[in-house]
């Protein structure tokens, strides 16, 4: 009962808490079913434990299955830590959450890779095979060669676990004597130390990222202390299952799972809650949004709270300009800077993505592909990215850089979930009367720029503006670069720059449009006669009001209050 | 006895095996026209000492390739495989023995769902001018200004063994400018950035990191060439900047703010910078010393006032300066080789044959940094009558820029983005007596469709090597995780 509670936790955890932690994972890697891709994983030290984690992180991208998938790993790393305690009293049942729970909480960082869960998992798994084996030596033996077999499938942490559970379970039968125990701990130990000193003489990595093993972390150079606490924590339940009395009192022995019980299931409760990050799980909601193009689900999600980073901010304004709502809500959220529409490249994996989908959607398709490009490079682990790669794949389509459209695509087509789409990609190569008639490529392509210039992120001004005046059809472009001067607070050049949407076919002036040009007008002109501007009433009543108590010194607080979501209250507070 | 027989026995069924298993392609449909495969290796000049030239057909239809290699001496092999040609290398091995100077007759057939089809045969040739022992690299994705795993790669040419000299995975860090003396690895510079930065020096066996950036200098030494007595290696400091085009299919341009050159003396720790090649309004860049020592050879563009916006403006020309190796001085001239910014275009990469005969060149409409210019190609200068030209022969639509020689300078290798546009693969070249080239070979691979396909890195700097570079990583771990640095110590000359 203790067992299914735990996995439905679990379940319930990652299916509606966590979930976007999940296709955060999904994004960073781009696992092939080829046998050059599988031995390339292999190879490594920790190699099965990290092939099978990738080969679920792909199906990390639907909720229900990875949550199921979660659950049911760190269940079954619960069921063997039970299954490995050398006395079993049903009191202790819940020290043998610990080290999952431990697991559990390692996944709560969106960088720890459920490599760390497999590599437990499996070294236990075969320490319950070897542990039941009869004839001593046999076991022994085995002992011995699994540690350098299982430092190659799993990592260090599996070399430990397996180790651990075979010499505690092994030093308590009774037939073998103690010095006998600690000869074979200390030999066991010995092989343990001397796997990574070996591979580190076959292996390019330092002999510090293989003994802490080279997959449990995206980033090697930290240490993956939580996939260490769990291995620590089994290896501590079974040494003190060990040495447990059998509790003869059937009420004390109630009362002390009971209390160890509930003491387990706070632990974790409190190691999950402080370990979770809602905000980066909000983000990452925001991303995954963005990436599936869910506008309105993600609208429907800023409304009910309005991100606050660079990140989401971008998100929210993609999606505002991909609905047609940008110029007339974008002050109805909150807003920050102009590095709410397109942040300048970071060296990072995750900052620059946003901003890859909005140059993407505005037609600085070079722009998106570079990006792509250098996100996917960023990776810490070295991998690949589908998601960058099938932008890499659609940048180079539209550019008409067909040979590396189709490495691209050929690659993803070896994939289990972007494999159809990529033979799709694949039949347009070369087709350009299909690609033009795309709706999505032949926009862009009709959108590109023609007179090359070098992209500025510092002036996103001339930027946006030489992207417009390409074609003058772009109305995301016109509507960022005006976004882009009210976020500026830059009058002058918003004024420069709102002609230009003369013939784009806006049925009104947009609400912050009409509210910057009141603003303008109110700053040079007593009364609205002579506007050339069809500003409605209830904007120039606004303006006139929000004038009138800006002057009689209104505290800010109720200004911001009173004239919420008017273009006013950022320009000025 | 009875293990020899047992050891015999199975042999000969393996080989009966083999041959039950290769498919007859009696009856195939004569096909009128050569195969199309990939890589294209009809009509190239191969070394004497190269590894099988396996390849696959163009496309991924074919279920099968046989192809029965002819030599005009004597030979012959046949072999089939399912994706890839599938040569055995022994065999292609005593092939090529027997008909160096002459050529090798490939005929090719390929099954397909209606059966195998033969095409017309074509012919490759075999020179006698053997190839060095092997070629380092640096593998590293084609990017901006971010990198993932890269490193410094060495490959064995008489096989397809690649093994890591130094990878990113060891040192934290960018590497790149691997250098050694006329392809010999004894001595080596290579520069490593990040944390660990140094330029990591090996002479006469001792390791040495060296903090090669002074308060004379722009930065750090790159671009290093060897000096062929062993004791001097010239360098340029670059502040180098990069920007991106939104339109062109050029995606990047790096250039340089400033250039200027040095050279490193290896016996007293000092870094010559001589007055005349630190010009604040001229950019030097990419040097290379001649053959026989006695000249600098290098680029020369002069710097324009606004260089972020001009720099398709900037040209570099061919330059060269007398350099006395006794006296570590230079000549007080510079002489102009090649005036290419007259003719609106502009030189890179300055090698010298190792002969003193030739010296190779990159050429573009501007700038220095050619791996992104699609029409940059090579250029032959002969050092003797002074005249120059395109190496048509080798050049094609995509990019060729880094080159070097081999020892005998009857071969050089070059980075070229003709496959994808993208990705730079090495491509090795013959160059005969009468200064003709062959038709460039793509460097060979067990399975080239799958090899290159799931290369996402490029090639980048391909130096021949005489032997193999034996760096011992642990100790330049050591060295360069130590945070002690040999500084260089300059010394101006007026």
């Amino acid at each position: 009962m203790l067992s299914i509670g735990f996995a439905l936790a679990v379940y319930f955890f990652f299916f509606k808490s966590y979930p976007y932690h999940l296709t955060y994972h999904e994004q960073y890697q781009l696992f092939q079913l080829t046998s050059e891709y599988a031995v390339e994983v292999l190879s490594l030290p920790g190699g099965a434990a990290e092939y099978l984690s990738r080969f679920t992180i792909q199906f990390f991208r639907m909720f229900a299955l990875a949550a199921l998938w979660l659950a049911a790993l760190l269940t079954s790393v619960q069921l063997l830590t039970w299954a490995l305690m050398p006395k079993r009293p049903i009191w202790s049942y819940p020290l043998s959450f610990l080290p999952a729970a431990c697991l559990w909480v390692s996944m709560c960082d969106e960088n720890g890779m459920p490599t760390a869960v497999y590599a437990v998992m499996l070294s236990a798994l075969a320490a319950l095979g070897v542990g039941v084996i009869r004839k001593t030596s046999l076991r022994r033996g085995l002992l011995f060669l699994g540690i350098p077999i299982l430092y190659m499938a799993c990592g260090s942490i599996g070399m430990a676990v397996y180790a651990a559970a075979l010499i505690i379970n092994g030093s308590a039968k009774k037939d073998v004597s103690f010095r006998t125990n600690i000869i074979v701990a200390v030999i066991a130990v010995a092989v343990a130390v001397a796997c990574p000193i070996v591979a580190s003489r076959l292996f390019n990595y330092t002999l510090v990222h293989l003994a802490k093993g080279l997959h449990y972390y995206r980033f090697g150079a930290i240490f993956p202390a939580w996939a260490w606490i769990s291995a620590a924590s089994m290896i501590a339940v079974w040494a003190a299952s060990a040495s447990m009395r059998p509790i003869r009192q059937a009420s004390v022995r109630y009362a002390v799972l009971g209390v160890l019980g509930v003491a387990v299931a706070l632990t974790t409760y409190k190691g999950v809650s402080a370990n979770m990050d809602s905000d980066k799980e909000e983000a990452f909601f925001y991303d995954y949004m963005v990436r599936s193009r869910q506008w309105g689900k993600l609208l429907e999600k800023a409304r009910e709270k309005h991100p606050d980073t660079p990140l989401t901010v971008q998100c929210l304004n993609l999606a505002l300009a991909k609905t047609g709502m940008l110029p007339d809500l974008m002050f109805s959220f909150f807003q920050h800077d102009a590095e709410g529409l397109i942040s300048p490249f970071l060296r990072d994996f995750t900052s620059p993505l946003p901003a890859s989908e909005a140059l993407y959607h505005l037609g600085f398709v070079n722009d998106s592909q570079r990006y792509a490009f250098e996100i996917q490079e960023a990776i810490p682990d070295f991998q690949k990215s589908v998601r960058c790669c099938k932008r890499l794949a659609e940048t180079n389509l539209i550019n008409g850089n067909y040979e590396a459209a189709r490495k691209y695509l050929t690659t993803l087509q070896h994939t289990m979930f972007y494999d159809k789409w990529a033979t799709g990609a694949l039949a347009l190569l070369g087709d350009e009367d299909a690609i033009n008639a795309n709706p999505e490529y032949g926009w862009l392509r009709k959108m590109r720029v023609k007179d090359d210039f070098f992209f500025n992120d510092q002036e996103m001004f001339s930027t946006l503006g030489l992207l417009f005046e390409a074609t003058r059809a772009n109305q995301t472009a016109y509507e960022y670069l005006m976004a882009w001067t009210l976020l500026r607070k830059d009058l002058k050049l918003f004024y420069q720059a709102y002609p230009l949407g003369k013939d784009l076919g806006y049925n009104h002036i947009p609400k912050s449009y009409q509210e910057a040009l009141a603003m303008i007008w109110v700053n040079e002109n007593k009364s609205w006669e002579g506007m050339p501007w069809s500003l409605s009433p209830q904007v120039m009543k606004g303006m006139e009001s929000f004038l009138r108590d800006y002057n009689s010194s209104v505290p800010a607080d109720v200004m911001k209050k009173r004239y919420a979501g008017t273009y006013w209250v950022y320009f000025l507070y | 006895m009875t293990r020899t027989i047992k050891y015999a026995l199975v042999a000969a069924l393996t080989a009966i095996l083999a041959g039950c298993g290769r498919e007859s392609t009696e009856g195939a449909k004569r096909i009128n026209a050569l195969p199309d495969i990939f890589p294209d290796y009809a009509g190239v000049t191969v070394p004497c000492n190269i590894a099988p030239l396996n390849f696959n057909m163009a496309g991924s239809k074919a279920q099968k390739i046989d192809v029965v290699i002819k030599g005009a001496q004597g030979g012959s092999i046949h072999s089939q495989g399912n994706e890839a040609s599938n040569i055995d290398a022994g065999e292609w091995r005593d092939l090529l023995a027997a008909n160096a100077g002459s050529n090798l007759t490939f005929a090719v057939s390929a099954k397909y769902d209606d059966g195998w089809r033969s095409y017309k045969p074509f012919e490759i040739h075999v020179s006698a001018d053997s190839i060095d022992y092997g070629l380092t690299y640096r593998l590293i994705a084609p990017g901006y200004e971010v990198y993932s795993h890269l490193g410094i790669y060495q490959r064995e040419l008489g096989s397809y063994l690649q093994t890591a000299i130094l990878e990113n995975t060891q040192v934290d860090g960018c590497m790149n400018c691997h250098s050694y003396n006329r392809c010999d690895p004894k001595d080596m510079s290579l520069h490593v950035r990040g944390p660990h930065g140094a330029t990591l020096l090996r002479k006469d066996g001792r390791l040495t990191a060296l903090n090669t950036a002074t308060d004379s200098t722009l930065a750090s030494c790159v671009y290093p060439y060897w000096h062929p007595n062993g004791r001097y290696i010239a360098y340029s400091t670059n502040n180098t900047r990069q920007v991106f085009h939104v339109a062109d299919l050029k995606r990047v341009e790096v250039f340089d703010l400033a250039s200027d050159l040095q050279v490193y003396d290896t016996e007293t720790n000092t870094l010559l910078v001589p007055a005349i090649l630190q010009q604040d309004s001229v950019l030097e860049t990419f040097p290379a010393f001649s053959a026989d020592g006695k000249k600098l050879y290098f680029c020369a563009a002069n710097m324009l006032p606004n260089m972020s916006n001009d720099m398709t403006k900037v040209r570099y020309d061919l330059c060269s300066i007398d350099f006395d190796a006794a006296t570590g001085t230079f000549g007080n001239k510079i002489d102009t080789l090649v005036n290419a910014s007259a003719r609106g275009k502009s030189i890179a990469f300055p090698r010298p044959s190792f002969d003193g005969r030739y010296l190779m060149y990159s050429q573009g409409d501007y700038g220095s940094f050619m791996i992104w210019h699609p029409e940059s190609d090579l250029w032959l200068l002969d050092l003797a009558s002074g005249e120059t030209r395109a190496l048509d022969e080798a050049n094609s639509p995509g990019a060729e820029s880094y080159h070097n020689w081999s020892s005998n300078s009857r071969w050089y290798v070059f980075g070229s983005r003709r496959d994808d546009g993208l990705h730079t693969r090495a491509y090795i070249a013959h160059l005969g007596a009468d200064g003709r080239s062959g038709k460039p070979f793509l460097l060979p691979q067990e399975n080239p469709r799958r090899y290159y396909d799931n290369q996402y890195r490029s090639y980048n700097v391909p130096e021949f090597v005489s032997a193999p570079v034996n760096l011992d990583r642990f100790e330049a771990q050591k060295v360069l995780f130590d945070s002690t640095r040999l500084q260089v110590i300059p010394k101006i000359l007026k």
